[in-house]
Order: structure tokens, then C-alpha cells, then sequence
């Protein structure tokens, strides 16, 4: 899985809280810098963080039900079985 | 339970005595172990006069289940104020409390006394305490982390606030119809 | 009679015999092997309630229940619809949810991480290639749903049996005191947002169903307390009192007391709250249902009913009763809250609070009852209950329903006709006092 990290630690943000549940705790972090807002969402149970732009969470909005049950199944990134599949598996039509 | 005493129950540094305490002598740890100890007592052998006189008026007598929880909107083991208090006595004392018929054999150990800091007039003491209590029915083990209250009074020390936080305080319980 | 069943499955011949018009046997609340078969034929088959909608306001949200000793979990999905899954993973069986409540739409199990829709489909397993990639995962299961769930009012009921009667005809009557119940919010809606203290009992869960429309023990049992806070309520079950027990059909009873709050005649009398201490509550009341139907609602007051098998509502507060083996059973208690009514809601969790639970006012000498009378029973002899007082002045009301006097023991009689309706489906007779029975219908 490809994730950003510590390429600026320094950009100021406000941090908006930790949304946690049993099965994950995020931090999330609205960072105002550089040219433009970005929202920095940390994986406090492991070492990942992802930086998302108004347009990624614009879609994230727009996305379909059937994509969000997709992203959930632990085998399409974070747990896949290295060189025994394909690289990736195409996710569904919307 | 005021945030203050919150926080220091979760922990976080003890505020040091405010404005208005100027003329109170602090109470010590080892003052207030003595009158854990003897609160302890006379709970483990149900001398009940005895206990309730060493309530303020202003008493909360509290065993949360969930400790962050308002317990003005949430269900709580016990949330007696003053008055609540006289009745939980009273009935005890009708000898027709047929859960504490006939009352339960107890022995508690107080451990673990800390003086965490004052608060107004109160000085807030936290402790450790197990309680071993015996019926009919079989021995039960009780444990929990208490926050008291303390206020030096004409009378003596008398404690404003008690609270008990069970460490099994939000799953099933038997019966607690003893003074925790 | 040979009452000893042994480790051995009971008959429903044998059952016949335990229950009698006019007593019961001992070992009914005594027998590891009755208990399996009651497990088996009234938990995993009749209609039991779960839980309320309004514990799981906004879609995700999800909070842990129970039907007897079986894990639920009760979820909210992104459409608002409640669903209620075995707390079960499909791989190796492990409790998938930890929380007793939280806010997830999916959950992930914390031993090979198997993750599932808070519908129960099964969205994915790490290292799929291992079942032959996302194809291979159409094999395998998800988590178990309970067959059937039913909303009455806000209340959640499920049963873990694919067929049986509908909800509504295993609430029969029941249906109306819920909605009496829901009609003391001026919105119309019951809310359990209190949380739940549970309580626990050294004692056969029929114990506690028995004793909820039992109007012949609170004076004893409770006189302590009635004494000393000079409250009236141990006249309502008094031979005096007008109230009545009423059998309503479906193993569910209740203690109608409105008789006697309409003697009363004070709004929130039942309540013992006077008018003064919510004025917000009771203008709202009338500003929304009128002067006159406002003030007979608040008159009225709540009912105090045994929704068979578990849900108990006694005015102010809920219970359920969850069996975990023949002689431990647990109540899960709360406060019950009436949309759009704070300052009424902040007074009943105190009140609820002073009397209920492990160190409650009330409910701890309910539950000293409730353990030594599983102690009692424990004993060789005699080997019966009685159940035979009021049998001989038992009337039947304008809808139908046997009714007794305040302390009559109607409501076990029909409690144990129903009973053994469902631990003996197919008697080779006709259930006794079948009247019961069919004014349900």
C-alpha cells in the first residue's frame, strides 16, 4: 500500500480528534500549507498516514456503496498474498 | 464528580491548593488513611448511626457503571445525595432490608491512600479498596478505586463525596446491598 | 408421581405433569435438561426482545445484546434498517465485536482479521489467494443473522426461528400498553439512552417472570422501604386496591393499576411527581394531545406489564431478563426515557437509579427473594408451588382476559399455560385454560 510519510511534519494543521472504533483509531489532521488545505489521516495502530485533497474527499463522497465494501475487504491492499495473484484485483463496476 | 477530581483520578498532576483555603490546616495522608480506616470499620460492622454521621450535608455518595458517563442522565449502582443517604439507613435499620437479613459478614482492606490535592474546602483522597463479603449464598470478592472527599469540620473530618468505581462496575453484579 | 427427570432430555409427557392448573413442579426451575429444552423451545423459537432503536440512533452505530446466553449484535445499516447478527465469526467461531456498543459499518474479527458488513456479508479475508482469490470468498459464510426481527414501537424483537407467529400476534394485547407506553411522550416515542445496570441473580429466570406481575409480595418484600419513604404503593397491592392482574394471552400478564391512578385522579400521580416539580413536561403534554387527553394519559400513567419472555416494563423503568443457566439469570435495567420530556426524564433516572440494580432500593430485596427461593426449591420437599391463589374468583373482563384481584396469581397461572403451549407444541390435549389462549385471537 503506498502511503506518504513525514515529507513535512512541520505544516501546521488543526487537529480535528481521533476517530476510533474497536477495529481502528485514526487521527485526523487539517493541515493548511503550502498552496492549498489537505486533510492528514495517521493509522495510530500502525505507522501510515495518507494525505487527502479536496477533490480525493469529493470523491470519496461520490463514491457508491458497492466501492466502500470493496475497499473494506483486507486482501485488495494491506494483506495480500505477495507474487500469488494478481497485482492488483479491479474493483468492481460502480 | 467535579473535573477536577476527574482528572485526578485519571491521573493528571494534582492542583495545588486554591485561594480560599488559606485558613485551613491541609489534611495529611495520614490523617486521612485514619479516617478511611475508620469509615472502613464501621461500614465492615454495620455500625450505620455511626457511618452517616461522618456525611456533610452536601454528601454524593456514588458507584458509577460507566465514570464518565452525567449521572444525572445515565444510570449509575448508586447516586445518593444527602437525603438518599438517610433512607438507605433507614432501611437498613427497619430490619426488613431483606437483602442485608441477616447483614452481610464483611471485612475490607484500604490501601494505596494518596492525597491528591485540595479542591475549595475538600481535600480529594484517593484509594484502593477489597472487600470480602460473605451470605448464605457463597463469598463474594469486591474491589474498586474509591475517591473521598474530605472537609475538616468543628466535629472532626466528615467526607463531602465518596465514590466508588468497581473494577467490574459495568458488567453483571449479585447483589450489593452492603455500605461499599 | 416420578418427578426426577436425571440428566436425561425431558418429555413432553414428563413436562405435562410438572405444570398443573394449580402448581407447579420444583425441578421446573432446577434441571439443567428442562432448561436446555426451554433454550431450545422458547429463547431459539419465540419472539424475544432485544433492544430498542433508539440505542442505535445513526446508521453504523452498532451495540451488543443478548437473547438468553446467545451473542448479539444489534447494527444500524447506511439505509436505517436494524439487523441483529450472531456476535459469531464464520471462520473459526471467534466473538467478532468486543465493544458493547460503538459506531463501525463493518467489523473486523481481531484473530485472522475476516471482516464483515454490519449486514453480516462477508466483505473480505487477508491472503485470499489462500481460498482462491475474492471468487473463493463467495464459498464461504458470513455472519449469522437471526432469522427474524420485528419493531414494535421502537422495541426490537428477534426471534431465532425461521417460521413461527408474526410479531404482532405474539404481542397481542401487549401491542396497547407499548403504545400507552410511547403515548407519554409528547412526541409519541420511548427512548433508552440511560445505559443498562445488570444485575445478577442466583436464580432460574421463571423466578423473576413470576415475580414482575406478582402483586402479592410487594408488602412483604418490600415493606422496608414503603415504610420509611411514606410512599403508597404497597396499597395498590393490598385487598383493598381496585387494580387487577390481568392474564393477556401469549404467557404476558400485567398488574393494571390504572384503576386506581383514575381514582388518584392527579396528573403524574402514578409517577409520584407533582405537576409543579415538570411544568415544561405536562404543558407539552397538553399543549400536544389537548387539556383533556393530555391530563388522561398523564392520569393514567404506564403500564406495568411481562412482555413473556423477557421485557419488563414497570412504569419507570425496563427490564430484560436473560437466562444464562438454570440458575443464573441476568436483568439488564434501565431508566425509561420519553422523547421531547428532559426535565421528566433527569427526575426518573434518579428515581429509576434509587431502586433498581445491585444496590437498589427495591430490586436488591426482589433479588434476596429471587436467590433464596432457588434455594428453597433446591430442597427434596414438598416438591410443589402453589399457584392457586385467586383461582376461584377469576373473572373474565369486557375484551376477554381472565382477570384477578391485585394480588391474585392469574398472571403465573397463564404464564405456565403458555409455557407449556411452546415446550409441548403438539399436546395430545387441549392446553388447560385454553380461554387464556384464545383471547389473544
Amino acid at each position: 500500500m503506498t502511503v506518504a510519510k513525514g515529507d513535512d511534519e512541520a505544516t501546521p494543521g488543526i487537529e480535528l480528534g481521533v476517530v476510533a472504533s474497536e477495529f481502528a483509531t485514526v487521527k485526523v489532521t487539517l493541515e493548511q500549507g503550502g498552496s492549498g488545505a489537505r486533510l492528514r489521516v495517521e493509522d495510530l495502530r500502525a505507522d501510515a498516514v495518507r494525505y487527502l485533497d479536496a477533490l480525493e474527499l469529493e470523491s470519496l463522497v461520490w463514491a457508491p456503496e458497492d466501492w466502500w465494501r470493496r475497499l473494506l475487504d483486507p486482501s485488495l491492499h494491506r494483506w495480500r498474498d505477495a507474487g500469488r495473484g494478481p497485482e492488483i484485483e479491479s474493483l468492481p463496476p460502480g | 464528580m467535579t473535573v477536577a477530581a476527574q482528572q485526578i483520578v485519571d491521573g493528571t498532576p494534582a492542583p495545588t491548593a486554591g485561594n480560599d483555603t488559606g485558613t485551613v490546616t491541609p489534611i495529611g495522608v495520614d490523617e486521612a488513611a485514619q479516617f478511611l480506616y475508620r469509615e472502613a470499620r464501621l461500614a465492615d460492622a454495620h455500625e450505620l448511626d455511626a457511618w452517616e454521621a461522618l456525611w456533610t450535608d452536601d454528601a454524593l455518595y456514588y458507584v458509577p457503571i460507566d465514570d464518565t458517563a452525567d449521572p444525572m442522565t445515565s444510570m449509575s449502582i448508586i447516586f445518593d445525595n444527602r437525603g438518599r443517604i438517610a433512607t438507605r439507613i433507614k432501611q437498613l435499620h427497619t430490619g426488613r432490608r431483606h437483602a442485608q437479613r441477616p447483614p452481610s459478614r464483611l471485612c475490607r482492606t484500604v490501601g494505596n491512600v494518596e492525597v491528591l490535592g485540595v479542591e475549595g474546602t475538600d481535600t480529594v483522597v484517593t484509594s484502593v479498596v477489597q472487600i470480602v463479603e460473605s451470605r448464605e449464598r457463597g463469598t463474594r470478592f469486591w474491589a474498586g478505586r474509591v475517591t473521598h472527599k474530605l472537609r475538616r469540620t468543628d466535629d472532626g473530618l466528615r467526607m463531602s463525596t465518596k465514590k466508588v468505581v468497581l473494577v467490574d462496575s459495568d458488567r453483571p453484579l449479585l447483589s450489593l446491598s452492603f455500605l461499599v | 408421581m416420578t418427578t426426577t427427570l436425571g440428566s436425561s432430555r425431558p418429555t413432553p409427557e414428563g413436562l405435562r405433569g410438572l405444570v398443573q392448573p394449580d402448581r407447579v413442579h420444583g425441578s421446573l426451575y432446577t434441571d439443567p435438561a428442562i432448561f436446555a429444552a426451554e433454550l431450545e423451545r422458547i429463547w431459539y423459537s419465540t419472539w424475544v426482545y432485544v433492544g430498542h432503536v433508539s440505542e442505535i440512533p445513526r446508521p453504523k452505530d452498532y451495540v451488543r445484546k443478548t437473547i438468553g446466553p446467545q451473542q448479539i449484535v444489534m447494527t444500524r445499516d447506511t439505509d436505517g434498517g436494524v439487523h441483529l447478527l450472531q456476535n459469531r465469526c464464520a471462520h473459526r467461531g471467534n466473538l467478532v465485536c468486543e465493544a458493547d456498543r460503538g459506531h463501525s459499518g463493518s467489523f473486523r474479527c481481531p484473530y485472522h482479521g475476516w471482516t464483515f458488513s454490519n449486514t453480516g456479508d462477508l466483505l473480505g479475508a487477508p491472503f485470499n489467494q489462500g481460498y482462491g482469490g475474492r471468487e473463493g470468498l463467495k464459498e464461504l459464510g458470513g455472519l449469522a443473522t437471526v432469522p427474524r426481527v420485528g419493531i414494535y414501537r421502537g422495541f426490537v424483537f428477534g426471534s431465532l426461528a425461521a417460521e413461527g407467529p408474526t410479531l404482532e400476534e405474539h404481542l397481542g394485547a401487549a401491542a396497547e400498553r407499548l403504545d400507552r407506553l410511547a403515548r407519554l411522550s409528547p412526541e409519541g416515542e420511548v427512548e433508552l439512552t440511560a445505559g443498562f445496570v445488570q444485575h445478577e441473580v442466583e436464580a432460574n429466570w421463571k423466578m423473576l417472570v413470576e415475580n414482575e406481575t406478582d402483586g402479592y409480595h410487594p408488602q412483604f418484600v418490600h415493606s422496608s422501604i414503603f415504610s420509611i419513604s411514606g410512599s403508597s404503593i404497597g396499597d395498590l397491592y393490598s385487598d383493598k386496591s381496585t387494580a387487577v392482574t390481568r392474564a393477556l394471552g401469549g404467557g404476558h400478564s400485567e398488574n393494571d393499576l390504572a384503576p386506581e391512578f383514575r381514582r388518584l385522579g392527579v396528573p403524574m400521580g402514578w409517577a409520584g411527581t407533582p405537576e409543579s416539580k415538570i411544568p415544561d413536561y405536562v404543558a407539552q403534554m397538553r399543549d400536544v394531545y389537548g387539556t383533556e387527553t393530555g391530563d388522561e394519559i398523564m392520569i393514567n400513567g404506564s403500564p406495568h406489564i411481562m412482555i413473556f419472555p423477557n421485557l419488563f416494563v414497570a412504569e419507570i423503568q425496563l427490564f430484560s431478563i436473560q437466562p444464562l443457566a438454570v440458575n443464573r439469570t441476568v436483568q439488564h435495567v434501565t431508566a425509561i426515557q420519553f422523547k421531547g420530556a428532559p426535565d421528566l426524564n433527569r427526575r426518573l433516572v434518579t428515581q429509576c437509579v434509587g431502586s433498581v440494580g445491585p444496590a437498589g432500593m427495591l430490586l436488591a430485596d426482589d433479588a434476596e427473594m429471587y436467590e433464596r427461593n432457588q434455594r428453597g426449591v433446591e430442597q427434596l420437599r414438598p416438591e410443589w408451588l402453589d399457584l392457586r391463589r385467586g383461582l376461584g374468583r377469576e373473572t373474565t373482563d369486557d375484551d376477554g382476559y381472565t382477570i384477578g384481584t391485585a394480588t391474585d396469581e392469574t398472571s403465573m397461572r397463564s404464564m405456565w399455560s403458555h409455557y407449556l403451549t411452546l415446550m409441548d407444541p403438539q399436546p395430545a390435549t387441549a392446553p388447560q385454560e385454553s380461554t387464556v389462549e384464545g383471547a389473544q385471537a
